[in-house]
């Protein structure tokens, strides 16, 4: 039976390749983003909210994000470096009136993780916002703090309505005040259960501005997008170091339960009485270690 | 196996709700990893206690039984544990 789940963990499906447009992604999961989107609408239809629709350049800013939290090796929705989440967003040139974000790693399922930020009340709401009507998903494999994991970005967005053109709305920022209703951007706090309100963002057509103009941000990302250590799996590996553990420790159950097992039928047969614990204690002991090594899918939600 | 477990019946019933309710509070708190944590603390506590209770009734306890239920919690809590990280 120990072997059998053994088998069971291990022969998950795991040879995917990365790609950025939404196809089959990650290293050790069988994550993608489409099945992000489509889970994450069927939640939203399921509360009465409209289904998202997928937005390219969110596509982009969420990869660009995945890919930050990879080169500057950190897990959170603020950069070490003090990059704010919506940064990628402006980044990729995409407007917004509202804007969140949810990450994920090591995660191997998409409806384990799509199930862990549902049970998390700030995740949650920022998948059920009815505000959202777009969103983008970046499913990219890398190593992170010494791990090679898989990150999940998704990223939320709805864009202002009646967008005005860039030219005139440089003009027209110059000279108007602010205006009272500005933009937010919630970000689901890592264990918190809370909403974090990052720092005010520009208002709308302040940031129409600033993205669309030829910053040396924009070159920055080029140029960086070139040296980040993004795993191009073209050969990816068979195991990830979670399911090479959780093998190696059903290895062990199986082994110590064999042995337990043996020992008692030995001397039962013989009747031979020792003082020593119960084998039989142990053995179901370790067979619940074997079942929680087997059924429970890791994964950090942020 | 049918003798000891009929012998202490009991026990092994206690010991299997123990279980099976840790199974389903360590699935039950997840994500949330310092929950889980504490449900393993938990099983470890609750099996090395089970074990000395069992053994002290059927007055079995020995120093070296007590030490085998602590290095056995403790061998399976760890491995549980690794996985939270």
């Amino acid at each position: 039976m120990i072997a059998v789940f053994g088998l069971a963990a291990v022969a998950q499906p795991l040879k995917f390749v990365v790609n950025q447009s939404g196809g089959i992604l990650g290293y050790a999961s069988n994550i993608s983003a489409n099945d992000v989107v489509s889970q994450i609408n069927q939640q939203r239809q399921n509360s009465g909210a409209s289904a998202l629709t997928t937005n390219s350049t969110l596509n982009q800013a969420a990869f660009a994000k995945a890919q930050n939290m990879l080169a500057q090796q950190y897990w959170a929705h603020v950069a070490p470096d003090g990059t704010q989440p919506w940064f990628f967003f402006k980044q990729a040139g995409y407007s917004y009136s509202i804007a969140g974000e949810n990450l994920a790693r090591d995660f191997s399922d998409t409806s384990d993780m799509v199930s862990a930020w549902m049970q998390s009340p700030t995740h949650k709401e920022n998948i059920m916002n009815a505000r959202y009507r777009e969103t983008g998903v970046a499913v990219v494999n890398g190593t992170l703090l010494g791990t090679e994991t898989t990150l999940v970005v998704q990223l939320f967005g709805s864009a202002p309505t009646n967008t005005p053109k860039i030219s005139d709305t440089a003009k027209t920022v110059k000279a108007s005040p602010a205006p009272s209703n500005r933009p937010t951007t919630k970000v689901a706090a890592t264990g918190s259960g809370a909403v974090q309100n990052i720092t005010p963002i520009p208002s709308p057509p302040t940031e129409i501005t600033v993205i669309n103009a030829p910053t040396s941000e924009n070159s920055t990302q080029t140029l960086g997008a070139e040296v980040l250590p993004i795993t191009v799996l073209s050969a990816p590996p068979l195991f990830s170091p979670l399911q090479l553990m959780k093998a190696l420790f059903l290895a062990i159950i199986f082994v110590l339960s064999s042995t337990l097992f043996y020992d008692w039928v030995l001397m039962n047969n013989s009747n031979t009485v020792r003082l020593v614990g119960k084998n039989l204690a142990h053995i179901l002991l370790l067979l619940t270690i074997a079942f929680l090594l087997v059924f429970f899918k890791g994964g950090i939600i942020g | 196996m049918h003798r000891e477990i009929l012998k202490h019946k009991i026990a092994y019933f206690v010991l299997i709700i123990g279980l099976i309710g840790s199974i389903a509070g360590f699935m039950g708190v997840w994500p949330n990893p310092w929950l889980q944590r504490a449900v393993i603390g938990l099983l470890v506590i609750f099996y090395f206690c089970w074990g000395v209770f069992v053994h002290r009734q059927s007055g079995t306890l020995t120093r070296k039984i007590i030490e085998e239920y602590l290095v056995v919690a403790l061998f399976a809590g760890g491995m549980l544990l690794i996985i939270t990280f």
